[in-house]
Parts: C-alpha cells; sequence; structure tokens
C-alpha cells in the first residue's frame, strides 16, 4: 500500500512537470518583440555626420534629440533642447579643440578606449536654484552633458561676434575638465599634487571669487572645490586659454598677501608647480608632449572662434 | 485517507495550475495594441493633407496658436504666433511618437514650441528657470474626432488642442501670410490711450495688453456698477480670438475679425463673430476709471521707499519717446520718486534721470514738484516745478524741459495698473499721452 501511494505520488508529479512545460524560447522570435518606437527616426544630415564623424571613428555617440529618460545626473532644472543648426558646428568646434589635438599628439589608440561614450547636447543652460547657471557635466567618464548649447555660437555661424565667444570656451573648458577627470581617474597623478595647498580646498568655493582664488594659487574658484578639480581645471585652462593667457593671469596677481594668507610669490610659485605636475604626469603616464598637446588646442580654439 | 486527501488536492493543483485558456480582454499584447495606437496617431498627423492648427495654453498662462505641418519622417515645420517673424518664417524641427507612460507626442529639436518653455527669460519674457511654463512634450489625452486631437503636456500640464487645417488657411500659413498684428496694429494707430466701442447703445473700453495675451472689456451696467470681463487671446488669420467668449448684452464676442483702419475717422471697424460688427475708437475718458489707482501708485514707493522707472519716457500723439529721453547719452531710465526730500520746508516728489556713469548706476540729474493732489475723479495733478537737483547736461535740456511741462499739465493724469508692478499713466487732458512705469 505504501508502495502503490509512492506511484501515485510519482505519477502525479510527472503529470505536474510535462503538462507545464512552456514552450520552448527560439531566439529567432526576439525580432517578433513588439518595437514601440519613438527610439529610432528617419536619419537626416546630422545624423550622418555624427555617425561619420564621431561614432565610426572614436566610438562617441551623439545625442541631440530630446530624451524624457536621459539621466542627468544632478540637474533638475528646466531644459530644453537643442536648435539642429547650432549641432554640427559646435561638434565640429569639440572635435576640433579636442579630439583632433590629441590625437595628433598621442594617437586613436590612446583616445577612444577611454573617451567617454557619449555626449547628451541641451539647448538652455540649467538655472538653479542656487542662482548658479550649470554648463556642463559628466558622469563617471561615460557621458558628457554639454548644456547651453543654443547660446554657443562658433565662427562658421551666421550672425557670429567675438561675443559669442565665452560660452562656447566655457564648452571647451567644460569637455577638457571632463577629460581631464577620466585621465587621472586612470593613472592617478602623482602625491606631491596634493600636497600643494590640501588646507585650502573648500566645498564653500563659491564663496570666493576667481581674484581672490588666483591670489590663493589656483586658476579658478572652482579648482578649490577638490583636489582633482584643482587638477583638471590647470588642464583645460591651460590647454584652451594657453600659456600666453596663464602668464598673464601671473602677471595679475597683485602684491601683498591674500584674505586667506598666500603671499604673490607663494601664489606664483604654486601655480607653477602645478603646471610643472601636470606637464610631467602627462609625458610619464601617458607619453604626452603637454606643451605641444596645449599649442594645438589653442591653435584650434582660436581658428573655430577668431 | 488524509494522505489522499493531500494528494488529490496535489493533483487538483497540478492540473489546474496549467491552465492555458487565453481568456483576455483584447485580442492583442499591450504592446501590440500600444504600437497599434502609436501607428494611428502617426497616422493621424502626417495623413493631414493640410497641416494641423495647434492651440497651446500654457500652464503658465496665456495663449498661443501655431500651424504645423507633419510629415512621416519624423520632421515638423510650424509658424507659430509668437511674434511677428516666427508667423511669417516657416521651420523645419523634429518629432517622434513615443510610449512615455501613455501615447506621446515629443517635439525633441528646438522649435518655436520650445520658445515658450525656454528656460532663459530673455527669450520669452517669462521667468529665469522656468520661462513660461509650457510644454514640448504631450500625451494624446483624446483622439475620438478625426480633424481634433487633444493634448497635454507631461511635465507642466499645458493643454493643447490640434485642429485639422484647411487648404486655404494652409496655403495662408506656409505662404509668409499670417500677420499677428492685424489687429493690435490697426488699434496702435488710434492716438488715445483708452479704446471703447459700442454694442447696443452700451460703451465697452477695450484693453488689450499683448505681452499677458489678456483682453479686458469694462462696463457699466444699468444702475451705474462697473463690470468687467477678461479672457486669454491668440491670434489667428483674420485677427485676434478669445479664449473664453463674451457676451455682451445680445451679442456674442468671440473674437475681432477682418478689421479695417479708417484713416478719416481714426477708427477700427472689426466683426465680432455672429454678424455683428463695431467700430473701435480712441477716447479720452474711459467708461470706469480706477480711481484708487493714482493714489495706490504714488503711495506705493513711498512705503517701499523705492522708486517708479520708465525706459522711454512719454508716448505723444502715436510717436514714442516722443521728446528723446532716449537719445541722451548715457541715459538708463526716468524715475519718479514720491516724497523724495524736503527743501526749505517743501517735501518734494523728484522725476530724476537714472545715468549710467562709467559703469554705475546713477541718479544723475532731476526735477522736483511740489506735492501732488488728487481728484474725487481718480487723477493725479502732479505739484508746481519746484527746481533742479544736480547739473542738467546740455544734450537732456529739451527732453528735460518737455517732461516737465508735460507732467505738470494741469489737467493731471489717470493711473491705470496693467500688471502686478506695472501702470500706465495716461494725460487726461487729450488721452494722446501716457507713460509706462514699473517697480525695478
Amino acid at each position: 500500500m505504501k508502495r502503490l501511494r509512492n506511484y501515485f505520488l510519482w505519477i502525479i508529479l510527472a503529470i505536474g512537470v510535462t503538462s507545464c512545460g512552456k514552450d520552448d524560447f527560439n531566439p529567432a522570435d526576439a525580432e517578433n518583440i513588439v518595437d514601440l518606437g519613438g527610439g529610432t527616426w528617419a536619419k537626416g544630415d546630422i545624423d550622418e555626420w555624427i555617425s561619420d564623424s564621431l561614432i565610426t571613428p572614436y566610438n562617441i555617440n551623439v545625442k541631440y534629440k530630446w530624451d524624457a529618460f536621459e539621466d542627468l545626473g544632478d540637474i533638475s532644472a528646466i531644459i530644453v533642447p537643442p536648435k539642429e543648426d547650432y549641432v554640427i558646428p559646435i561638434l565640429r568646434a569639440i572635435r576640433n579643440t579636442w579630439i583632433f589635438p590629441y590625437i595628433h599628439v598621442a594617437s586613436t589608440t590612446f583616445f577612444n578606449p577611454i573617451s567617454p561614450k557619449l555626449i547628451y547636447m541641451v539647448g538652455s543652460p540649467a538655472f538653479e536654484e542656487s542662482g548658479a547657471i550649470k554648463l556642463g557635466t559628466a558622469e563617471g567618464g561615460k557621458k558628457i552633458i554639454l548644456l547651453a548649447v543654443n547660446f554657443s555660437k562658433t565662427k562658421e555661424m551666421e550672425g557670429y561676434s567675438a561675443a559669442d565667444s565665452s560660452w562656447i570656451k566655457q564648452m571647451f573648458l567644460t569637455i577638457h575638465h571632463e577629460f581631464g577627470h577620466i585621465l587621472h581617474q586612470h593613472t592617478l597623478y602623482p602625491p606631491d599634487f596634493k600636497n600643494l595647498n590640501p588646507d585650502l580646498i573648500t566645498s564653500n568655493w563659491q564663496d570666493y571669487s576667481d581674484e581672490e582664488a588666483l591670489r590663493d594659487g589656483f586658476i579658478t574658484a572652482y579648482s578649490m572645490n577638490t583636489i582633482d578639480d584643482d587638477f583638471v581645471e590647470i588642464i583645460s585652462h591651460l590647454l584652451v586659454n594657453g600659456n600666453t593667457w596663464f602668464e598673464q593671469m601671473l602677471a595679475s596677481i597683485p602684491d601683498g598677501v591674500s584674505r586667506r594668507g598666500t603671499t604673490k610669490e607663494q601664489a606664483i610659485a604654486r601655480l607653477r608647480s602645478k603646471k610643472s605636475i601636470v606637464e610631467n604626469y602627462y609625458r610619464q603616464v601617458w607619453n604626452i608632449n603637454f606643451s605641444n598637446l596645449q599649442s594645438q588646442v589653442r591653435a584650434a580654439v582660436e581658428e573655430a572662434l577668431y | 485517507m488524509k494522505k489522499l486527501l493531500l494528494y488529490g488536492v496535489l493533483f487538483l493543483v497540478a492540473v489546474s495550475s496549467c491552465r492555458k485558456d487565453n481568456d483576455h480582454l483584447f485580442n492583442e499584447t499591450p504592446d501590440q495594441r500600444l504600437e497599434n495606437k502609436l501607428n494611428a496617431y502617426r497616422e493621424q498627423l502626417s495623413g493631414a493633407a493640410y497641416g494641423w492648427k495647434l492651440l497651446l495654453e500654457p500652464a503658465g498662462g496665456g495663449a498661443y496658436s501655431f500651424y504645423m505641418k507633419f510629415d512621416d519622417n519624423n520632421r515638423v515645420r510650424m509658424v507659430s504666433d509668437f511674434d511677428s517673424g516666427s508667423a511669417a518664417n516657416l521651420e523645419e524641427s523634429s518629432y517622434r511618437l513615443k510610449a512615455l507612460q501613455q501615447p506621446s507626442l515629443i517635439f525633441d529639436t528646438y522649435s518655436y514650441l520650445h520658445v515658450l518653455s525656454d528656460p532663459d527669460a530673455r527669450v520669452n519674457g517669462g521667468e529665469f528657470g522656468l520661462g513660461l511654463q509650457s510644454d514640448f512634450e504631450f500625451f494624446f489625452s483624446d483622439s475620438t474626432l478625426s480633424d481634433t486631437i487633444r493634448l497635454t503636456g507631461r511635465v507642466n500640464g499645458s493643454k493643447a488642442i490640434l485642429t485639422k487645417a484647411t487648404q486655404e488657411e494652409a496655403q495662408a500659413y506656409t505662404g509668409g501670410n499670417f500677420n499677428v498684428t492685424l489687429f493690435t496694429g490697426f488699434l496702435q494707430k488710434i492716438p488715445q490711450y483708452f479704446k471703447e466701442f459700442t454694442i447696443n447703445g452700451r460703451p465697452y473700453d477695450l484693453t488689450i495688453n499683448p505681452n499677458t495675451r489678456k483682453v479686458t472689456f469694462t462696463w457699466l451696467d444699468d444702475q451705474g456698477n462697473v463690470h468687467s470681463f477678461s479672457s486669454t487671446f491668440y491670434y489667428s488669420l483674420r485677427g485676434i480670438e478669445l479664449v473664453q467668449a463674451f457676451g455682451a448684452d445680445n451679442s456674442l464676442i468671440t473674437g475681432f475679425y477682418n478689421p479695417a483702419w479708417s484713416e478719416a475717422t481714426h477708427t477700427v471697424t472689426a466683426d465680432l463673430g455672429e454678424n455683428t460688427t463695431v467700430s473701435v475708437e480712441g477716447v479720452i475718458n474711459p467708461v470706469a476709471v480706477d480711481k484708487d489707482a493714482a493714489r495706490r501708485w504714488w503711495q506705493r514707493m513711498i512705503d517701499e521707499d523705492g522708486y517708479w522707472v520708465s525706459l522711454t519716457g512719454f508716448r505723444v500723439n502715436g510717436v514714442d519717446d516722443a521728446y528723446g529721453l532716449t537719445d541722451i547719452q548715457n541715459f538708463v531710465a526716468l524715475s519718479f520718486f514720491p516724497k523724495y526730500g524736503t527743501s526749505g520746508g517743501v517735501t518734494y516728489d523728484l522725476a530724476g534721470y537714472l545715468m549710467d556713469e562709467d559703469g554705475q548706476l546713477t541718479l544723475s540729474f532731476g526735477a522736483a514738484f511740489r506735492a501732488p493732489t488728487f481728484t474725487a475723479d481718480g487723477r493725479i495733478r502732479f505739484g508746481a516745478y519746484l527746481g533742479d537737483l544736480g547739473n542738467i547736461p546740455d544734450d537732456a535740456l529739451d527732453p528735460y524741459g518737455n517732461t516737465i511741462l508735460k507732467m505738470t499739465e494741469s489737467s493731471g493724469f489717470y493711473l491705470v495698473q496693467t500688471g502686478d508692478d506695472e501702470y500706465d499713466m495716461v494725460s487726461a487732458s487729450d488721452g494722446q499721452s501716457w507713460i509706462n512705469w514699473f517697480a525695478p
């Protein structure tokens, strides 16, 4: 009797298992998954340019069309998509002032593996509740969000005037700033840099003007945010604004002592150390001649703006 | 016995749990139905041979009209009634249909639609960071009729409605023939500030504010009580259209259509819909005056210890900045300080000239007036000219003197509040000169 019952149980189990056998999954069915649409669109000139000029050679994709679900990090302000006629001129300027110089001085085997993979373009800046105007941001080396595209004219665009150069120059600075972060996140800069001015780093950098920051040996007030930011701000400003500008900045530091007790001589020495650490870092870690890179970037910036 | 029962239950579970009846409410999966819906919308939008008219009411207020022609390659061409330029120049941008939480229409590159949403207030006169609180992503709220589609903005909840355009409309909109100043342009030719029309023997004041897109009618009932009605308006090919129709006695006003200007009488005639035609004329005294406005205007800057500002000075007989204030070198604005100071025991008001002195906004010079008086019918009469403060530059002498003469006109001025921080000050002598004051 006991045995019989066991058989019975097995039979039930067998029925249960076999009868519930679902249809086999056939990979070919994947094509039958309904495409809800909206993820693709009829390709136009802009899409073609992006594909030919950025995706194919450098594996960098660009989203210029509005996507409600794009992760914008800490940006919560109201923003609008870019104007179409701004997209290609700005991307071309970015390519010429960022990708080309790095590839000429190093190579695509250096650049392509570490470059950010997505550029998301936004038409307006982000007007934050604090009153700050955000122009760009990046996420973990993968994505760069470029804001204020509709403000950023280049020389090739109709109605360009020299006054327009400040916005697009901010954009160049943003790109080089974020790329600088990618470099040091890959291989950290030497500890010397961390020991230059650790006491002056403050998250309250917004309380200081750029002039005050300069008197303490920072190229911008934002440089004081973190040591990492100090490092990449020096990189981006040296590259985009050039060496002549850097020397002018040093010369503009007034005599006397800053609010936080830095003398003019200390500030100049500190900025020169930062520059030379950056140059050494580029040579030793990446085998890149920084001053060569600098002159190429600066030439491209002038080509795009003046 | 217990065990047998258990096996029985197990058997039932095993068998019944595998029921695979397709007893769905719909024949297709949700994804398929969503796709069908999106395709239907796409065909509806791009299938309209003459395109669509879109009326948009941003969450932030106002009403704006667009003409849109969708093709089936994600491209849309449009004009909008935002300004004369956007009305005349057809521009192309991109759109997409996508399932967000429900079928949605997304305008995904910058267009005239985004002008209203732009957080840069310089673009649309809205608020920095907010714009006019409009939308460029919309849910389809209703599309039961083939030639009407209702939309709701995803972020701010703006309301929009698409209506199929006719062939004639399509030609006019795409041919650069959309004139947004058709009616308001004529209206501005009327030299008087106050405009009035009469229906069934009753006069109505007509006030149109193109910035807020608001039209206001003010009238007196048979007992002499003041009434007013306001509606947002937008521009169409035939004039302006009220979002809410106005019942004026026995006539329904839905807009002002097919306007015409008469040079002889300086009046604008327009159809109101329903075969009613009116003639709008300029008047010196309006039907009803906000009798407290003058005192309110004057008192406010005493309470706030501030001043009023005008960027252009007086408009006189149809000429903006008739006295040429803006031609004065380094001129920024004319200001008015009630109770600015005291001289020889006399407390005086000051019409001060704000100048750009080496990048510093400076009160350089001004004219002092004795204390004003307020009349029972709501006018302010500025006191006598008391003297000058500071040194008046040579190129400012005429503008300065003419402004003093205008301000000291004995009949005084009506004040009309046009916004929270804004007033128009209208000469009561002929109603043909006025100045706009705002709180800086």
